[in-house]
């Protein structure tokens, strides 16, 4: 013991390292500096191909929605492929896990200095988006998001980052805008007679999604009578429900993000809440296990939300058979419809193989951004109904898209149906007004 | 404010402290004993809450007929996490007590993932949506049932602690081991007994509760943190301190998030916490030196 320790002294009161030692150290960092890019794949490194990364929590607590949204990217990459690929190169992808934002900084930096990949497709979550995008951009490497739904991941100026999807202001606004536009005709008063009470987890998601929500209630003159946050983990909700009830709300425009939603109304069907309407903005209301979890007490909620099987009148002929296409292959891949969450991947994806790579097979970002930035493709042109028209570089949300937007599905008989606006709905809306608990039993 | 308003805001702060008392009882009993913290307690009550769950769903019988069936389980459980984890942290530093629960947690919560995904999933029965209404407010049946159940479970507790002889010989050996032993008490039964007791209440407690929330693997969390609150604030080791303990934080996070904010209603039980700690260190019911006397 007592050596040791006068070991462990000499070495600590010596030089750890000679000089010659360090020099040579040195050198061997320089040579391997210089070498290192010939051992790194070039992203067309085997034969012709075009390699592009895809980054999504395939594993841990998002793993259901991160695996549906890899389902979707990689239909669009068979579809292509099998049409010949782009410029006759077939595409591969290369996959990265990441479960949590620690995972997506660790995985991005793989993809990137490793694997020498210049485009990665991303991301389900909105967290995992905004980590995600931040290593792209200082390595010079596009990042395509199609589902990450928080404003912030746009509003940091970023110019290699391009959002296919809608927003949170965007999909929260549509609540407000479907309850001042359709709800209050249908229900007999003048939107500022409108009695709306709005609630929204105090997470990311829900805030931004809540905001959306309150500005555009503000906006179309809803009388605002509460509006509540909650966090998402609460075990107990009862203080917020009887706290919307006390102010007698005909709508409730709610942003739920989770299992908080399934909670949300149980409580207010426990605690006797009863509205005409209740909005939901995607989130934890429109996920199939919302249903499921609630049975027949979910029927009649809206979610505004992406867009799912819309009509596929208000598609163009190509956007229609692509979405036919999506439809069978998904189904035959999963067993089930595809959600909005998948639709978004597929249309994102096939924007891109489309629509931009064609113009830039090279992948060079610069390339890839000009492509991207011209595009100017009208409503209906994506297979969920979106159009497309990238915002540029020196404005505002730069890089998200302007021609996304959000549809009002409805829980009908357990499922999920496009019913606003019109010219994308399968069903019409029902139970408009809800009956109340005591009446439906 | 009309007294329709008050009167359920009373009982749904009753209610839901009930649920946290239930929760509460098994942690409070297993640390009274033993001296040991549970960290993973949480994840022993999302385990209780899925065996609810499975049991349910391939038999489709009530919850509630399959809450002995859970019960069970927890005590097996809790009887091999003795065994395995427990019994080897034993006069141990309180640190190895601690990486060894909390490491059990989280593998706990990763193996649910593994098993059985992200995803949240509900107990779907006519008794789970039942409601109960009187003088003009009404409330989840699910709910009532199991703030019932933890005002039982505690006064059995503790009547079993007074007046049985398995009682006498856990409160000996919390007042002295060496002089337990001596008097032919068997020190690492007891032990075994306390912690698969602890497990299977925390069964009790995932079977009522399996009815009313949606289960995933990190519910144990959301409800966990509140129960190490519940048994601080009700002094440790004390069963009575942990039904009041959950009565008084379920009351005051629902008031105060009625008339301050509901996202601030941890914030305004933890004040709560921290006053009561500030003056009276030892809890509400608890006894002075507790972590040397405990049981009451």
């Amino acid at each position: 013991m007592g050596e040791q320790k006068s070991g462990m002294k000499d070495i600590l009161s010596t030089h750890l390292f000679t000089r010659r030692q360090i020099l040579a150290g040195a050198l061997g960092a320089a040579a391997s500096a210089a070498v290192g890019p010939f051992f790194i794949k070039s992203a067309f490194a085997a034969s012709d191909e075009i390699r592009i990364g895809t980054i999504f929590p395939m594993t841990g607590n998002m793993a259901f929605g991160g695996n549906e949204g890899f389902t979707g990217t990689e239909i669009a990459r068979q579809i292509i492929n099998e049409k010949g690929g782009i410029a006759g190169r077939q595409i591969t992808f290369v996959k990265a896990d990441a479960p949590d934002q620690t995972a997506a900084t660790n995985e991005m930096n793989r993809l990137i200095s490793r694997e020498g990949v210049k485009l990665v497709i991303g991301s389900f979550s909105s967290a995992i988006a905004f980590t995600a995008s931040a290593v792209a951009e200082r390595n010079r490497v596009i990042f395509w998001e199609n589902h990450g739904v928080a404003d912030a991941i746009t509003r940091r100026g970023f110019k290699y980052l391009f959002k296919s999807d809608i927003n949170a202001t965007g999909t929260g606004g549509g609540a407000s805008n479907f309850a001042a536009r359709y709800l209050a005709p249908k229900l007999g008063v003048k939107p500022k007679d409108l009695r709306v009470a709005i609630a929204w987890e105090d997470g990311t998601y829900g805030s931004s999604v809540g905001k959306g929500i309150e500005s555009v209630a503000i906006d179309r003159g809803l009388k605002i009578v509460a509006n509540e946050s909650y966090s998402a983990k609460t075990t107990d909700l009862s203080p917020v429900i009887l706290k919307l009830k006390a102010a007698e709300p005909d709508v409730l425009l709610v942003a739920g993000i989770g299992s908080d939603a399934v909670l949300f109304w149980k409580q207010v069907r426990d605690l006797d809440l009863n509205v005409k309407a209740c909005v939901a903005t995607s989130g934890g209301w429109g996920v199939p296990n919302f249903a499921q979890n609630l049975g027949a007490s979910a029927e009649g909620i809206f979610s505004s939300d992406f867009p799912t099987d819309v009509n596929p009148r208000a598609l163009t002929p190509e956007a229609a058979a692509m979405q036919k296409e999506f439809i069978t292959r998904f189904e035959a891949a999963k067993g089930s419809r595809p959600t909005g969450n998948a639709y978004l991947a597929f249309a994102g994806t096939m924007l891109l193989f489309q629509h931009v790579l064609p113009k830039a097979p090279t992948l060079e970002p610069e390339k890839v951004q000009q492509a991207a930035l011209s595009l100017d493709l009208l409503e209906g042109s994506m297979a969920n109904g979106c159009g497309c028209k990238f915002i540029p570089p020196d404005q505002e949300d730069a890089g998200r898209n302007e021609r996304a937007f959000s549809v009002v599905l409805q829980w009908q008989q357990g499922k999920v149906e496009v019913v606003w606006p019109e010219r994308f709905a399968n069903r019409d809306p029902i139970m408009v007004p809800l009956p109340t608990w005591s009446a439906r039993g | 404010m009309d007294g329709t308003l008050f009167l359920q805001l009373l009982v749904s702060g009753l209610l839901i402290g009930g649920v946290y008392a239930l929760i509460s009882i098994g942690l409070t009993l297993i640390f009274g004993v033993m001296r040991i913290v549970n960290f993973a307690h949480g994840e022993f009550l999302m385990l209780s809450m899925f065996a609810a769950f499975w049991l349910f769903h391939f038999t489709g019988l009530s919850p509630y007929l399959l809450a002995p069936l859970v019960i069970l389980l927890l005590f097996a459980y809790g009887v091999a996490i003795y065994v395995l984890v427990i019994r080897r942290t034993i006069g141990s530093p309180m640190v190895v007590q601690i990486f060894a629960t909390v490491g059990l947690g989280l593998f706990m919560q990763n193996a649910a993932l593994v098993l059985w995904s992200g995803d949240f999933r509900t107990i779907q029965t006519p008794a789970s949506t039942a409601l109960l209404r009187f003088a003009g407010i009404q409330v989840s049946q699910s709910m009532m049932i199991a703030s019932l159940v933890a005002i039982v479970i505690a006064l059995i507790l503790f009547a079993f602690m007074a007046w049985t002889y398995p009682g006498k010989a856990i409160r000996a050996t919390v007042q002295d081991r060496v002089g337990a032993q001596l008097m032919g008490v068997n020190i690492d039964r007891v032990f075994m007994m306390t912690f698969a007791i602890g497990s299977a209440l925390v069964g009790i407690a995932g079977a009522l509760l399996a009815p009313a929330y949606p289960i995933f693997p990190s519910v144990g969390a959301n409800f966990g943190l509140a129960s190490f609150v519940v048994v601080v604030l009700g002094g440790m080791g004390s069963m009575t301190g942990a039904l009041l303990g959950g009565f008084l934080i379920g009351v005051v996070e629902t008031f105060s998030g009625f008339f301050i904010d509901a996202a601030l209603k941890q914030a305004v039980y933890f004040l709560v916490f921290i006053l009561v700690l500030v003056f009276r260190p030892t809890g509400l019911l608890g006894q002075r030196g507790a972590e040397e006397i405990g049981l009451k």
